[in-house]
């Protein structure tokens, strides 16, 4: 009764030391914003119930020890066995024993149930804690390292004496406990680790915060076996149970001697014979703390030892001094002072990092909304889907408009246009210790400035139309043909950013690129109704080429040779005009203006279509050739216009010459033509053969007949003119009266083709009589 | 001494003992001493052994004299000694460059627009006693900056109009200038308060309120199907012209082909002219038969002929009986005709 009275009593003090020491990191926390004192905090919080649990157990032992005394007491009297229902109602005489048996049996699997959902929800909800928070810097740590000095100390020698006391078997229910309290005094020691290295090293308490999260999950996950195998252990009586909450982690952590022993049994166990007695094995025992020694020696040597690998370089800071020559270790082994004299850091100087500019972290509502089209096993991009980039969604940038004002909204929007412009910068770095020793967060910084230029250039970039009058360097057009040059200028700009001091970061951008511009999904309907104007712009101008060329080849035979003709043709026709006006300067001047004009429209008619041409990835044809035409006599009427006036100077343009030659090619080139108007030439010609020889024709009838005539005029007359209405008049309609014409009157219907005196005279029945 | 130790003391265990596992116990605690001694150093020499690297700046305060010394490891970097806490203390603070971003905030332009602006400064400690001496961390200082950064946007921002932070003419966009209007008073009011040098400002993000994007792009919008009715014009009348062009081309080389034809022609009345004079031995004789000729092709063809029966010759012989022609066909009356 004794020993349960002094575990109960053991195990309230526990409680109050875990509680004292959850309120030491409490306090700890909240001075110094550690988060490590935090996830410690949490951690030690479940620790004062497992003392409580602990307490109660050994008071249920004590009442039925003292139970067991009295019973033990009536024994000695002769009273206990004077009932006749002795073993019937042991149960009931003996309520404590069968409250111990309850209490042993339900406790401590429900407890482990509880604390380890406890460790595991706490465990979960400190790693997303530290994951989504930015470390705070730890302040008056020096306050946070004496009390949980102070605190960890008294913990810990309180944890010894549990631990040692577990040993007995009367005492073992405070092993768990006890164990548990130990491991809590070394995570408080990595607590004050943090806290003393916090202003070197900050990043440690953000790892030690981690550590001591995970380790509450790996508890929880062992106070789970040990339920789920605890069911299915069989009891055998007299046998020392285990309780589930007893974690052998902490076990070991507490006495790692135990894990010695544990391993010996193991190896005579699975050899068959006491390996632990061999020499060997004790030599190792002998060596074993020597030998750990020995590691941490070697250790520590080694970190004298610098491995600088292919493609990085070194820098070694010497007592945190660099040298003075800044110099670099080359790839290859070098050797240094061991930590803490010297440090060395390493940079790779081919690693290619990228800063992506234009994303930004995806609210819940576009994740759930996000649908990828994949066609044929790859992403589809569309301007009218939200677009995603590593998974992240684009950013609006504004860019300047030139859009008119509106004059019908009392309030028009601004003059700026919204696009979603995603950019990818790459770079590498080319000095460790500007890079390395200068900002705190280089990455960052080049980030920041490659976002000022990407702002500084859209805000006078136009989206896909010329900015104007200018410079020729000036943003314009970032969507489309000015992207490559936003590009191009970008790099430019960032690269200088990143070199100019104060801000020379030792890095070189070797890329910059746009990834995506695009108008934003609401608007891409418009902006692909432009596109659709744009296509269905060049089928009306197909079809009108189509048409014109039909035209034309009908006309030559071919638009090429058609145009070349109608140039030559125009060009004998100016010069013709101008030769004409010669005379009358200030008419001609007025004319050769004209034609001056006519030929600079069709020049830059020929030009668009050229680029037009060029733009849809076909080649202009005759087009070129046909411009140098237009050209070349573009030239000849500005020598006209530009030289003296005709006649009364020398080095005039000989107005006539020009045309001879104008004249002579526009045969040449008329020669060539097929078509309508070979098919005019020859008619003409045929015509022109029929005429000559028709008349000859006649001439011979003429000179063959003559002498006929001069024989006798009026047979020879009667004769050819009978001759003639003998020809004629069987193969054609004749009326022939009786009457005197004077008294008939003549009635035709010329809508009827073929006889068009039917129906003009319809006998009637009297008329037939008659 | 408790009843427990006084038994395990008496025992016969430690009176059996040998000297060779004294001994080996000897070496042990000595071992233990030994590394207990190396540890003890070690933490006595942490206390007053620090380390200044290049890229910090430390701060001693001496709470004895009460004086403060800062050693800038830009310059001075290095192991350096100290005398323990209490007498003496050692705060080590960074002084590399911090970049600091501020929170996306709507600024409100002079001509009344509304824009969200996000900035960043790049900040450094520059007077380490002054900083020391205002209490102030890394992180208080980020959260004050934070604060006058965002104040100084605001206050700058509204002294502009939205056409000097976006406009198609590069002079015109003075967005370097207003970034450097941002900074003076930041400056001025870090370096005056906490010893802090605020070396940069830039404008990280420029947008807008989200119901003026919706504006914005709606107006994106008119303009663009603007844009398509004007290129759809466009191309009608680039169509138009181009059959114009076409057509004209064409009707000059018609027109061109047509004068070469007329001119081939007359070149056949020119031949036919020569053969003219021939016909001069009996131009009558000559026009006699061209008259027949023409008859001939004239009557050709669908014609209705009315003959008056009377002047047909063999219809007279019949009526009026045989009798010798006149000269002239016809008796000098032509026959009426009607086509």
């Amino acid at each position: 009764m004794i020993v349960a009275r002094r575990g109960k009593n053991i195990a309230i003090i526990g409680a109050v030391c875990q509680l004292a020491l959850v309120g030491t990191m409490l306090a700890v926390w909240l001075v110094t914003n550690s988060l490590s004192a935090l996830a410690a905090l949490l951690m030690i919080a479940g620790g004062v119930c497992l003392w409580l649990v602990t307490a109660m157990l050994f008071y249920c032992r004590q009442l039925a020890r003292r139970e067991a005394m009295e019973f033990e007491e009536l024994a000695a009297d002769g009273r206990a066995s004077s009932t006749i229902f002795e073993s019937a109602v042991e149960g009931e005489l003996r309520p404590a024993v069968a409250r111990l048996a309850r209490m042993e049996l339900w406790v401590p699997p429900i407890f482990a149930l509880l604390w380890c959902g406890y460790n595991a929800g706490l465990g979960v909800l400190v790693l997303r804690h530290l994951l989504r928070v930015d470390p705070p810097a730890l302040e008056k740590a020096g306050i946070g390292l004496l009390f949980s000095f102070l605190a960890g100390f008294a913990c810990f020698l309180f944890s010894r004496y549990c631990t040692g006391m577990s040993t007995q078997a009367a005492w073992r229910l405070l092993r768990a406990s006890g164990s548990f309290l130990l491991v809590n005094v070394l995570f408080v020691g990595g607590v004050m680790v943090a806290l003393a290295v916090g202003n070197s090293w900050p990043r440690l308490d953000f790892v030690i915060a981690v550590v001591v999260a995970a380790a509450q999950l790996v508890l929880a996950v062992e106070l789970l076996a040990n339920l789920i195998t605890g069911f299915y252990r069989p009891r055998i009586p007299g046998r020392e149970e285990r309780f589930s909450f007893d974690s052998r982690l902490c076990n070991v952590l507490a006495e790692p001697q135990r894990m010695g022993r544990s391993i010996a049994e193991t190896l005579n166990y699975q050899f068959g014979f006491e390996v632990s007695k061999t020499w060997f094995y004790k030599l190792v025992s002998k060596a074993f703390l020597p030998l750990i020694a020995f590691g941490v020696l070697i250790l520590f040597l080694m970190s004298s030892i610098v491995i600088v690998r292919s493609g990085e370089k070194a820098v070694v800071l010497h007592w945190g001094r660099p040298d003075e020559n800044r110099s670099t270790l080359e790839p290859g082994m070098h050797l240094k002072w061991p930590w803490p004299v010297d440090t060395a850091r390493r940079f790779s100087m081919t690693e290619v990092h990228e800063v992506w500019l234009g994303l930004r972290e995806r609210t819940a509502k576009e994740k759930a909304g996000a649908k990828e089209k994949i066609v044929n096993g790859r992403r589809l991009e569309l301007w009218a889907d939200p677009h995603v980039h590593k998974d992240k969604a684009e950013t609006d940038f504004v860019l300047a408009s030139s859009r008119e004002r509106s004059e019908v909204k009392k309030k028009p929007p601004p003059q700026v246009s919204v696009i979603k412009l995603v950019a990818v910068v790459q770079y590498v770095i080319t000095d460790p210790y500007k890079y390395g020793y200068r900002f705190v967060d280089p990455h960052k910084m080049i980030e920041c400035m490659a976002y000022r230029e990407m702002v500084r250039y859209c805000a006078s970039a136009t989206l896909d139309s010329p900015a104007g009058e200018g410079r020729a360097d000036r943003p314009e057009a970032i969507m489309t043909y000015g992207r490559q040059r936003a590009a191009d200028e970008l790099k430019r700009r960032i690269q200088q950013a990143v070199a100019d001091e104060p801000f020379a970061l030792g890095v070189k951008i070797i890329y910059v690129g746009l990834r995506a511009v695009h108008p934003p999904s609401d608007a891409a309907e418009a902006f692909e109704g432009v596109i659709a104007a744009r296509h269905q712009v060049n089928r009306m101008r197909y079809e009108a080429e189509a048409e014109a060329d039909r035209g034309l080849t009908e006309a030559a035979g071919s638009p090429r040779k058609a145009l070349e003709l109608a140039l030559a043709i125009r060009k004998m026709e100016q010069l013709e005009d101008l030769r004409r006006l010669e005379a009358r300067p200030d008419q001609m001047r007025r004319e050769l203006k004209g034609f001056i004009g006519k030929a600079r429209d069709d020049i830059e008619t020929l030009d668009n279509e050229i680029e037009a041409e060029r733009l849809l990835g076909k080649t202009a044809g005759y087009r070129h050739d046909l411009r140098q035409k237009h050209q070349q006599h573009l030239q000849l009427l500005l020598a006209i216009e530009e030289g003296p006036d005709a006649g009364k100077r020398k080095g005039a343009i000989d107005l006539a010459a020009e045309g001879a030659k104008a004249h002579k090619e526009a045969a040449a080139r008329f020669e060539q033509a097929t078509g309508r108007p070979e098919a005019l030439v020859a008619a003409a010609r045929a015509r022109r053969w029929q005429l000559e020889l028709a008349e000859l024709s006649r001439l011979d009838s003429f000179e063959k007949e003559l002498p006929a005539f001069e024989a006798s005029p009026g047979i020879y007359m009667l004769d050819r003119w009978l001759d003639a209405w003998d020809k004629v008049l069987p193969n054609i309609s004749k009326l022939v009266i009786g009457v005197d014409p004077r008294m008939v009157e003549y009635r035709a219907n010329l809508e009827r083709r073929y006889d068009p005196t039917a129906g003009t005279y319809e006998p009637t029945e009297s008329a037939e009589k008659e | 001494m408790n009843r427990r130790s006084r038994r395990k003391r008496n025992s016969p265990e430690v009176h059996d003992k040998g000297p060779v596992e004294r001994k080996m116990k000897m070496k042990k605690r000595i071992a233990i001493i030994v590394v207990a001694s190396v540890i003890v150093i070690v933490l006595l020499l942490c206390t007053v052994a620090y380390r200044v690297e290049y890229t910090k700046a430390a701060v001693i305060a001496d709470y004895v004299t009460g004086e403060t010394k800062a050693i800038m490891g830009l310059t001075d970097a290095g192991l350096k000694f100290k005398w323990p806490w209490p007498i003496q203390k050692v705060t080590i603070y960074p002084a590399t460059m911090f970049t600091l971003e501020d929170a996306i905030s709507e600024v409100q332009t002079s001509d009344h627009q509304k824009i969200l602006v996000s900035a960043y400064c790049v900040w450094r400690i520059d007077n380490l006693k002054k900083f020391n001496e205002s209490k102030a961390t890394v992180g208080s200082a980020e959260e004050a900056l934070r604060n006058l950064l965002t104040s100084s946007k605001r206050a700058v921002g509204g002294r502009h109009v939205l056409g000097e932070f976006v406009n198609t003419d590069p002079n015109a966009m003075i967005i370097p200038q207003i970034e450097r209007e941002v900074l003076a008073p930041v400056k001025a009011h870090a370096h005056k308060t906490w010893g802090v040098d605020v070396v940069s400002v830039g404008i990280k993000t420029l947008g807008l309120p989200e119901g003026v994007t919706d504006d914005v792009i709606n107006a994106m919008k008119e303009e663009r199907e603007k844009e398509a009715g004007i290129i759809r014009s466009e191309g009608e009348n680039t169509a138009d012209a181009i059959r114009a062009r076409g057509k004209e081309a064409a009707d000059k080389i018609i027109a061109f082909a047509k004068r070469k034809a007329n001119s081939i022609e007359s070149e056949g009345a020119r031949a036919a002219a020569e053969l003219y004079p021939r016909f001069s031995r009996n131009e009558r004789f000559s026009m006699y038969l061209r008259n027949l000729r023409s008859l001939e092709a004239e009557l050709s063809g669908q014609t209705v002929y009315v003959l008056y029966g009377p002047e047909i010759p063999a219809v007279r012989y019949f009526r009026e009986g045989p009798f010798l022609p006149s000269p002239w066909p016809g008796g000098g009356k032509s026959p009426k005709k009607r086509k």
